[in-house]
């Protein structure tokens, strides 16, 4: 079954979800994101904000691989990554999606309430409480304040550049299931990767933790900053488990036990393949910024 | 006969491995609206709400939590005679 990705236009309060196979290619994380807004600048590109949520496969089924990654293009033309860790990006992989696109500008500060079956869009009044929105159990929020910030705790990071699209925030809930096609197979992965705790650069603590993972560390709540190799930066696992998430042989395991395809071929090409589309991505992003001051736009 | 019960709610750090397991004990899936254990934010802390309308003695979700808040707790079967 292809992941999902639901395409949000605030400009006009519409959305959709469609069916993609890019993440074939890209895994997800920042590799998919970049693919994505590559897509965009191919395609349907206009003048306005971009920002994309993402998740990756093994996201919250596997210890230390509980993050998300908030990319945005903003009307500057600078693409800005912000990593954070909380429920987000595992709650969005259990709904099998792999994405939330997020176009253009409300008029008016906005809210959204999403499920993999739909978008709610929410006018933030005077008497607006964000906890009101969600599934208990299996929801997740993220406001975008002077930080960004999800689960009340974990944070992305402050904005490198205004992000001027009136969206105050979202709530997104997980509806949904993902097979273990070998249960048994799969804890055996599991238990494996969590004897490898003492590889971590982080020590056992009592702070919330991020989805999944069994260390709830000091650091839990602090942005990342995304300097780790592209297939770890595929499958948005922590930078603390780096060494584990770099390794293909691992990964290929991981990627078996669920009954994904990806070959170790393919993974021993992935970190190519995936710089060469990003490099091609700001090429993208070149042209158009000249483009645009020829035509007076910038 | 035993049940799923909650000793250590304040230890809990909101991982909610324990949720996943649930809901993979009872079937081959990771499916947290069928969990029987819902983990829910409350203020700073984490409250571990259980769905005892269901078989919830399985060793791997006690085992799953790596704060110790389950254990088994014996009851008696009131419809056994």
């Amino acid at each position: 079954m292809n992941p999902k990705i639901i395409k949000i236009d605030l400009t006009s309060r519409e959305f959709s979800i469609v069916s993609s196979r890019v993440s074939d290619q890209y895994i997800g994380g920042e590799p998919l994101a970049y693919a994505l807004l590559n897509e965009y600048l191919t395609g349907t590109y206009k003048m306005q904000n971009y920002m994309s949520l993402n998740t990756g496969p093994l996201n919250g089924l596997f210890p230390f691989t509980s993050k998300s990654l908030i990319m945005h293009f903003s009307m500057g033309m600078s693409v800005n990554k912000y990593i954070g860790g909380g429920s987000l990006g595992s709650l969005m992989n259990f709904s099998n999606v792999i994405s939330i696109e997020i176009f253009g500008e409300s008029l008016v500060p906005l809210y959204l309430d999403i499920t993999p079956r739909g978008v709610s869009f929410i006018d933030v009044l005077d008497s607006f409480n964000s906890r009101e929105f969600g599934l208990t159990g299996r929801r997740s929020s993220v406001l975008f304040k002077k930080t960004i910030i999800s689960d009340e705790y974990f944070s992305y990071g402050v904005p490198r550049t205004e992000i001027s699209n009136n969206l105050v925030g979202l709530t997104f809930s997980a509806v949904g299931e993902v097979p273990i096609p070998d249960r048994d197979a799969y804890w055996e992965v599991v238990q494996l990767l969590n004897s490898r705790i003492k590889e971590l650069g982080v020590k056992k603590s009592n702070s919330p933790s991020c989805l999944g993972c069994p260390v709830g560390c000091a650091l839990s709540h602090s942005p990342e900053s995304g300097n780790s190799p592209l297939l770890p930066r595929s499958l948005l696992s922590c930078v603390y488990a780096e060494s584990i998430y770099r390794d293909i042989p691992t990964v290929f395991s991981c990627f078996s036990v669920l009954g994904l395809g990806y070959t170790h071929d393919f993974l021993e090409s992935f970190s190519d393949m995936s710089g060469e589309m990003i490099k091609n991505t700001y090429n993208k992003i070149e042209e158009l910024k000249i483009k645009n001051s020829i035509t007076g736009l910038l | 006969m035993k049940r799923l019960r909650v000793i250590k709610e304040d230890s809990c750090i909101g991982c909610k491995i324990c949720a996943l397991y649930a809901s993979l004990s009872k079937s081959d899936k990771v499916d947290l609206d069928s969990s029987f254990v819902k983990i829910v934010r409350d203020g700073k802390k984490f409250k571990i709400l259980l769905d005892q309308g269901t078989k919830t003695d399985y060793p791997v979700v006690v085992n799953s939590c790596p704060r110790g808040c389950f254990d088994l707790e014996e009851i008696v079967d009131t419809n056994e005679s």
